[in-house]
């Protein structure tokens, strides 16, 4: 059949609703039209069921190109056939008996047919586009064995206590695919129905093939770009987010284990969060491709550093440590500058106080620092004596010194003593060779950066660092 | 879909008296950590629209030695044994394949292989080769971190340059160092965040100041070009009758005058003026003291080799480079002139080489030794490489090499790069790169990594639509980062 009758055998779900419409007002008129006051009313009843009948002989007509498209076939789509035809028919034979005297009984009775038949062939036309259990998903607990829909699983409390299919993939799989592959709709053959159904696929091959992505014909589908034919879910359906979708691709790997508990089938730490999320464990947060939540820093503190002149910023968004530094060059800090610094406690990660004009007694105001990961003071008078401060900064990993001329060899046992020190920084301060053998025979651990300028003067002298 | 990290909003009233005064202690605390994700969209003049990356930062700033017109890789460090063997043979079809040439040897009959021009030798703990032209970068190569399989569609060098900076091919969007300025701001009150040195004038090859342009990001974070000579900023001091405090009491007038204008227009590039008003004068006393130069020891003008002696020289701006970067500057270009060798290049690259071996060795070095190299990153590289084959007729003596785009050399050192590392691989030819291509968006990537930007976050709406430096592409390359 050409493409352009199953192009007019779509406008079956818009023309659908006209029959429909007029065929209620028709019986609700003829209803009316039986009380002395309405009486004028009746001249309209063989318009209206004549209006009624060619819309549903039009419906119907449209119904069987649609149908023609395939994939209606299962025992919903049968019965919308063949209810909507007979529809049709009483509705063509109601118009007949509106158009002469006959019995008002018989007309009543045509017309409850009428309605009742609308119902019924509404309810499989609605299991065909929206799944039979559309009705049902939010329906009260109470109603449901009523219904004869399965009683709601209770919601999982922890991801390892989780059924991997039932829980995560089938609710998911249901929410993107379930309107076109359920038990009454199978688009392509392909039912999603059961897991049974599910793993077997349709007109294309197995949907699954547990333990193997890359022969799984729905992973394929669903992770083909946007304007590839073979696409899945099809165009204007949402498709599954980046996170469902690495879900499948977990469970598929696992071997689509079913009737198992998460638990037992075994996460790692890619995937827990994004279970848990599907789930609805542990708040919306672990959906977020954000690293982590932004946390800002104390900005009163912050303030107070800014206006005694440092530049101030967090370590990064999700961090609120400080990084601070001086103005350079030439900033000469005055006691005021140093009692702010003293009062931010643990909260500077990183502190640059190069070129300070600090002696020794100033660096007493940074013995509070508990938070002090790296630390430049190059080019300040500090000597040995100050160094002692530095002892007491327990995270203290990286230290500038460079520049301080009166750190020397004496300064090295303070030095040895800081105990997270990685990287000390010794270019023109008084430090010998010695002292640094010293230190780097006390401390394997930490690395000392002397001059750099030796293989460059190397090469300048003509004799290349060649290996 | 990602949600951007920031948004270009109009600065409050408020955050604009507060920067014109200039006095920080009146600064609100929103104001201070700015940032969308600190509860802020304001933008004062020290804190970018980001405060700090969504990442912890590696590197605190950049210096880029952009050698402009192209450094022949296979020269320098693409160390290629069958281009010695195979010199003077065509280059195989094969490895040409159809790829594009430039007009300049599009039309030759013959493709044949000129070997590299000087030997290469290996050098340090990591083995790197490096060309004989650059004994110093070779003596540092175990700082270095070599990325072999660079890549970029262009041919030309306009386009080339303009990508490289700004991540897109025609002039308009903001180079690198003005969105890193936009999105975290200065670490120094008296400099502009983005500076550009050139070491003399560019002959023959293209160069403008689209590639250091702001774009549509406000234009205070264009890149300042600092002049090849010994006064880099003209006009810099006052003019004869006016002295510091006249100027003081003008920009305060002129501010009043602004802010009233602002009020009706809202304009965010009256604000932007003001702010450049603001810097100019700061800058009457930092870029006078930043370039001058007498405070240095001997010992390390030695490092950088005689010409630092020389203002204007590539020396000299290696130089003022690390004293910036001292100083906090955020974001530094320095272009190396004159490595267009289509013509010559026998004789021209020795020359080049020399110009800037020592400089950009010993600034790596001189970082190194001051602790800054830990969070400063060097990059040294061009907008693509040269053929390995000849531009004009093998045996003539002034033979070239044309623009090469499918595969050539940066290197990196310092923040937060592995160092004696190398990365990606080319073919025997290096022609082609057949491991771990970087192309120029993925480079970019990288560098905002590197400073704690997420470079897919980091827009900014123009026209209609957002906009980001790589477009939509870019791949951060985690394997060189340490």
């Amino acid at each position: 059949m050409s493409d352009f009758l199953f192009f007019l055998g779509r406008f079956h779900v818009l023309a659908l609703h006209l029959p429909i419409g007029i065929v209620i007002v028709a019986v609700v008129l003829d209803f009316v039209a039986r009380r002395e006051r309405y009486r004028a009313l009746a001249q309209a009843s063989p318009f209206l069921w004549g209006a009624a009948a060619v819309s549903a002989v039009v419906t119907v007509a449209l119904g069987y190109l649609h149908f023609a498209e395939g994939g209606f076939a299962g025992p919903s789509g049968n019965a919308h056939r063949l209810l909507g035809t007979i529809t049709a028919a009483v509705i063509l034979f109601g118009w007949w008996l509106a158009t002469r005297p006959a019995a008002p009984w018989l007309k009543l009775v045509i017309g409850v047919l009428a309605l009742g038949l609308v119902s019924a062939t509404g309810h499989y036309g609605g299991n065909l586009t929206h799944g039979s259990t559309f009705m049902l998903e939010y329906a009260p607990g109470f109603l449901r064995p009523l219904l004869g829909a399965e009683t709601k699983r209770p919601r999982p409390t922890s991801v390892a206590a989780a059924d991997p299919y039932l829980d995560v993939v089938q609710p998911l799989l249901y929410q993107r695919c379930g309107s076109c592959h359920n038990g009454d709709k199978r688009e392509g053959s392909f039912s999603m129905a059961s897991y049974e159904s599910t793993l077997a696929g349709g007109d294309t091959g197995r949907a699954i093939v547990p333990g193997d992505v890359e022969r799984s014909e729905l992973y394929f589908r669903i992770t083909r770009p946007a304007d590839d034919e073979n696409v899945m879910p099809a165009e204007g359906k949402t498709p599954p987010t980046k996170d469902q979708i690495a879900i499948l691709k977990w469970w598929i790997e696992k071997g689509a284990p079913h009737g198992k508990t998460i638990g037992e089938v075994g996460t790692d730490a890619a995937i827990e969060p994004l279970l848990a999320a599907q789930l609805g464990i542990g708040g919306a947060a672990a959906a977020e491709t954000k690293p982590s939540a932004a946390v800002a820093a104390d900005q009163e503190l912050v303030g107070k550093l800014f206006a005694a002149g440092f530049l101030v910023r967090q370590v990064s968004q999700s961090d609120p440590r400080l990084v601070v530094r001086v103005n350079s060059p030439g900033t000469e800090l005055d006691e005021g500058a140093l009692a702010v610094l003293a009062a931010a406690g643990a909260q500077i990660a990183d502190l640059n106080l190069q070129n300070a004009a600090l002696d020794d007694d100033d660096l007493t105001a940074l013995g509070d620092l508990a938070g002090l990961s790296e630390l430049r003071l190059s080019r300040n008078q500090i000597t040995d004596r100050g160094l002692a401060t530095l002892v007491r900064l327990p995270k203290l990993a990286s230290l500038n010194l460079y520049g301080n001329a009166g750190v020397t060899d004496a300064g090295i046992d303070a030095l040895g003593r800081i105990a997270a020190l990685r990287q000390v920084y010794l270019w023109q301060t008084g430090v010998t060779a010695a002292g640094v053998a010293k230190l780097r025979a006390a401390r394997p651990d930490v690395a000392v950066q002397l001059d750099a300028a030796g293989g460059i003067a190397a090469v300048a002298a003509g004799s290349p660092a060649k290996k | 879909m990602k949600k951007p990290d920031c948004c270009n909003v109009d600065e409050s009233r408020r955050s604009f008296l507060l920067r014109s005064i200039g006095g920080l202690g009146a600064l609100s605390l929103l104001d201070l950590m700015g940032g969308r994700a600190l509860g802020a969209g304001t933008e004062t003049m020290n804190v970018g629209v980001l405060g700090s990356g969504p990442l912890q930062a590696r590197a605190k700033r950049v210096i880029c030695l952009h050698m402009l017109g192209a450094i022949s890789h296979v020269d320098t460090f693409d160390y290629k044994p069958m281009l010695v063997k195979m010199h003077g043979q065509d280059l195989p079809e094969s490895v040409r394949n159809t790829q594009r040439l430039s007009t300049m040897s599009g039309g030759q009959s013959a493709f044949p292989i000129v070997g590299p021009l000087r030997p290469f030798r290996q050098y340090g703990e990591s083995g790197a080769w490096v060309s004989d032209f650059l004994p110093y970068t070779g003596a540092i190569a175990d700082d270095l971190c070599f990325v072999k399989s660079v890549h970029t569609e262009h041919v030309n060098h306009d386009p080339a340059s303009k990508f490289l900076h700004t991540g897109f091919q025609l002039a308009g969007r903001p180079s690198a160092g003005a969105w890193v300025s936009y999105a975290l701001g200065a670490d120094n009150r008296d400099l502009p965040n983005f500076i550009v040195m050139n070491s003399g004038i560019s002959v023959g090859v293209p160069q403008d100041s689209a590639i250091w342009s702001s774009g549509f990001l406000p234009s205070h974070h264009q890149g300042v070009e600092f002049r090849a000579a010994a006064d880099p900023v003209l006009y810099v001091n006052n003019p004869q009758g006016i002295d510091r405090p006249d100027r003081r009491a003008m920009l305060d007038t002129l501010g009043e005058l602004a802010l009233l204008q602002h009020e009706q227009s809202h304009d965010p590039e009256i604000l932007s003026r003001m702010s450049q008003y603001e810097m100019a004068y700061r800058m009457q006393a930092s870029v006078p003291e930043v370039a001058d130069i007498r405070d240095e020891p001997e010992s390390v003008l030695a490092m950088y080799g005689p010409d630092v002696k020389k203002p204007g020289t590539f020396a000299r701006n290696c130089l003022i480079a690390r004293r910036l970067a001292e100083r906090g500057v955020k974001y530094q270009v320095l272009f190396g002139m004159g490595w267009d060798h289509h013509l010559a290049i026998k004789q021209a690259l020795p020359v080049r080489c020399q110009e800037i071996d020592q400089p950009s060795a010993a600034l790596v070095m001189d970082l190194k030794q001051r602790g800054l190299l830990d969070d400063t990153l060097v990059m040294f590289g061009s907008e693509f490489g040269r053929t390995p084959f000849a531009q004009g007729q093998i045996d003539n003596p002034l033979v070239g090499r044309d623009h090469h785009g499918g595969c050539f050399t940066w290197w990196f050192a310092g923040g937060g790069v592995k160092a004696g590392h190398s990365h990606g691989e080319t073919d025997d030819f290096s022609y082609n790169v057949v491991k771990d291509g970087v192309h120029i968006h993925d480079l970019n990537a990288t560098l905002m990594a590197l400073l704690g930007i997420d470079h897919e976050r980091l827009t900014y709406r123009f026209q209609g639509r957002d906009y980001r430096l790589t477009d939509v592409h870019g791949k951060v390359v985690k394997e060189i980062i340490a």
